[in-house]
């Protein structure tokens, strides 16, 4: 079972570089199928990380906009998935960041307003489970939300999440720790009659 | 109640399903087609960095081809005391190597890269399989042409 799991794996970052060499050379397939073969994760990612869907809907395209203009610059160590995951956290908190500053100047609220939840012209929609973790994880002081996200369900380990944070690694630790048990909580509570 | 192990098993194990819009969806692809065009340079496979690629490939491709060459000319090595024989590089490989190589001169490497989806389609489960014996008459037809 591991070993087909492995071969998986290995046929996937295969196709991945093929599709990064076809990539840097201009090729229209290969960034279309890089788009339908990522998004996905990378919504779900966005979706988690920032309660808005507009926000998260952003996020995803903003990666994907500069994916595409970065084709010859692009000098890629890991995987794919890895590195447009990562894309997708770093804008998600920087977006974050600019929406703290905009809450501080009462901005926020009348945005808001101005746009609201659901649009017609929608990308995404999430599933009540989807919902039910994102309202879930809204709880949680930002830090604590990426850290429990992204080791869950990135799969990146408290190494590279203390990195993207600029913290120590007992810190992401401790993040994912104070993360668990308030969830635990939240989740209790909502169990109880 | 729910312990901590739980909430971190079925976030982990959780089915979080996201729908997208066919309409938006296809707008944001011909967006990002559009941005890939704007910002690629005239002639990207030209650049030193893929020239040089493009020369290790070759080099490699020809040192591919004289070994093929000098095998298939002398025929069989002579016997040496040595207990293992050479291996014979088969017709399959050196018709591969040369049509590869004739590849890469005429077209470069998406010639190349072309060259071997031919090769590998005419394998796939869909295609009608040739019997060993037409195999070989391609080939060699193959191989008089390349001599020509």
């Amino acid at each position: 079972m591991t070993v087909i799991l492995n071969l998986g794996k290995s046929v996937r970052m295969l196709e991945d570089t093929v599709l990064i060499w076809r990539f840097k050379r201009g090729s229209r397939e290969a960034l279309c199928r890089i788009y339908e073969k990522y998004r996905t994760d990378l919504l779900r990612l966005a979706a988690l990380l920032l309660r808005d869907k507009g926000d998260a809907e952003d996020v995803v395209h903003d990666v994907f906009v500069s994916f595409a203009r970065s084709a010859e610059m692009l000098r890629l160590v890991g995987s794919l998935k890895g590195y447009l995951l990562t894309c997708v956290a770093n804008n998600a908190r920087n977006r974050n960041r600019a929406r703290q500053r905009r809450q501080t100047v009462g901005l926020d609220e009348a945005a808001e307003l101005a746009s609201p939840d659901t649009t017609p012209d929608q990308w995404i929609a999430y599933s009540e489970e989807l919902q039910r973790w994102s309202d879930a994880l809204a709880e949680l002081p930002y830090e604590q939300r990426e850290v429990v996200t992204l080791h869950l369900r990135a799969g990146m380990t408290f190494r590279r999440i203390a990195r993207s944070q600029a913290v120590s690694v007992n810190t992401a630790k401790g993040r994912y720790r104070y993360a668990l048990a308030r969830l635990r909580s939240t989740f209790n509570g909502e169990l109880e009659p | 109640m729910r312990s901590e192990q739980d909430i971190e098993r079925s976030f982990k194990q959780a089915n979080l399903q996201v729908t997208i819009g066919a309409e938006r969806d296809g707008r944001i692809l011909d967006e990002l087609v559009e941005v890939q065009c704007k910002s690629a340079s005239p002639h990207p496979a030209l650049r030193p960095a893929s020239r040089s690629w493009a020369l290790s490939l070759a080099a490699v491709v020809a040192v591919v081809i004289v070994i093929a060459l000098l095998v298939s000319r002398n025929g069989p090595p002579e016997p040496e005391p040595a207990p293992s024989r050479p291996q014979i590089v088969s017709r399959i490989e050196l018709a591969t190597a040369i049509s590869l190589e004739k590849a890469f001169r005429q077209g470069g490497i998406e010639a190349v890269e072309k060259q071997y989806k031919e090769t590998f389609g005419a394998f796939r489960a869909d295609a009608k399989t040739p019997s060993v014996d037409e195999l070989l008459t391609h080939l060699e037809n193959e191989i008089t042409d390349l001599k020509r």
